[in-house]
């Protein structure tokens, strides 16, 4: 890499965040650190995302880190599974590395991922630069996202984002593990056990009789799990135990 | 002393030797980096080495990757396991930071230390800086010393810049050592 033609400042930046990377343990850290690259790169909006990966494309996406894209368009993009018609996305997974979001534009532009650029671009979402990493393993992958009203970006943002990225993937990877690894040990064996049945469609009043338990308890156990998991009610706590694999 | 007071071309030369640990993926790779780092410090030696550190219980080496040490030292460090007497080992595994060897000495004056200290001495071990990092996790600790057979000791400005490649280098020796992604590191 070529560090010569950055400033003293820049360099210091990037060694901060570099710095920071190796350290963070949890997701309020690792904001921290998408808000100095999103300075770095001269962006308005940032956010990261950990995804699976199938035959050169995402397939699942795994985990999202947002710092402050709009939660409206990321919950139509969850909902709407747009990750599927998204030319950066696409562009992402199949190459990886660095890339200005006018050149995945460029690589694919034809529907459907004409019509996502038209609806991005009404949330402001117009210019932008995008990076990440495959691994561990190939079926695993990071997308890194900077975006901008304004046409800002050049290559000096990419090779900005060539130096930090490698470094920021792996503290993703690290603090999502850990977020895993938390929230598993959150849930006492019995609460798990309950999450079990709530996933088989029992009903309170049966997983009291299964578990040889008073409806109170189960009520109790769900409140709890409910908290834990950050779930607004018992089917999206399911949701989530199934997406962290606390149930099978 | 802060990164800010390095010039532009150490704040370049740390993050090559950053790059450059990141990337060490064998025991010639992380040998190359840290005579990288002897340079950037202006040493004469670098070693580096990795040990199980369980608490209350004596070290127990895992491996140690020899930059430029003298051969013969190292042989007689391992063969009688100086390791128990040498003041900067005891003192790392009470506090795991950067330090000078001649701030460590002042407080190690009895005779084991002693006896050490003349022993180095005569390998022309005079003046040096250590650095690690300990992971509570695993047990396991690192250890990258660098040294220099002149009458003049290091200074901050060279512990500033050990102080800010240790953790990646750390991390490229438990990879290195686990021929693996660093699994005992994740939860740092």
């Amino acid at each position: 890499m070529n560090y010569k033609e950055f400033t003293h400042k820049e360099l210091l930046n990037i060694l901060d965040v570099v710095q920071s990377a190796i350290r963070v343990k949890d997701e309020t850290g690792f904001c921290t650190i998408l808000e100095k690259i999103r300075e770095l790169v001269c962006a308005d909006y940032a956010v990261c995302g950990l995804g699976e990966v199938r035959k050169d494309r995402l397939s699942r996406i795994v985990r999202i880190v947002n710092l402050n894209y709009s939660d409206e368009w990321l919950n139509a993009y969850a909902a709407e599974k747009l990750f599927q018609k998204d030319p950066i996305i696409r562009c992402q997974f199949q190459f990886f590395g660095t890339h200005l979001w006018s050149e995945a534009f460029k690589l694919f532009s034809e529907e459907p991922y004409l019509r996502f650029m038209h609806l991005a671009s009404d949330f402001g979402l117009k210019y932008g630069i995008a990076s990440g990493v495959n691994g561990p393993g190939l079926d695993t992958g990071s997308i890194f996202s900077f975006a901008g009203e304004k046409k800002r970006f050049t290559t000096h943002h990419k090779k900005i984002l060539d130096i930090l990225i490698p470094h920021v993937h792996q503290a993703l990877l690290r603090v999502c593990r850990r977020a895993d690894l938390l929230t598993r040990a959150a849930l006492t064996e019995r609460e798990k056990e309950v999450i079990q049945w709530m996933k088989e469609g029992k009903t309170n009043w049966e997983i009291s009789k299964i578990l040889n338990i008073s409806e109170r308890t189960v009520k109790f156990h769900i409140r709890n799990i409910q908290d834990k998991l950050d779930a607004v009610n018992k089917t999206h706590a399911v949701a989530i135990a199934m997406e962290q694999s606390l149930i099978s | 002393m802060e990164a800010k007071d390095l010039s532009k071309s150490e704040l370049i030369a740390v993050l090559e030797v950053i790059e450059d640990a990141v990337g060490c993926d064998s025991e010639a790779a992380l040998h190359g980096t840290i005579l990288r780092v002897k340079e950037l410090v202006c040493a004469d030696y670098a070693v580096c080495g990795l040990a199980r550190a369980p608490a209350g219980d004596p070290l127990e080496v895992l491996t140690v990757i020899n930059g430029s040490y003298p051969e013969e030292w190292l042989r007689v460090y391992m063969d009688e396991r100086l390791y128990t007497k040498d003041p900067v080992v005891r003192h790392h595994a009470r506090f795991t930071t950067t330090q000078l060897w001649t701030d460590t000495f002042r407080f190690y004056r009895d005779e084991t230390s002693s006896t050490f200290l003349h022993r180095a001495y005569d390998f022309g071990l005079k003046n040096g800086l250590t650095s690690g990092v300990f992971d509570p996790v695993a047990q396991k600790t690192s250890l990258f010393s660098f040294a220099g057979d002149g009458e003049e000791a290091f200074g901050v400005h060279h512990k500033k810049v050990v102080d800010l490649v240790i953790p990646h280098l750390h991390r490229a020796i438990i990879k290195v050592f686990e021929g693996a992604t660093g699994v005992s590191s994740m939860l740092m």
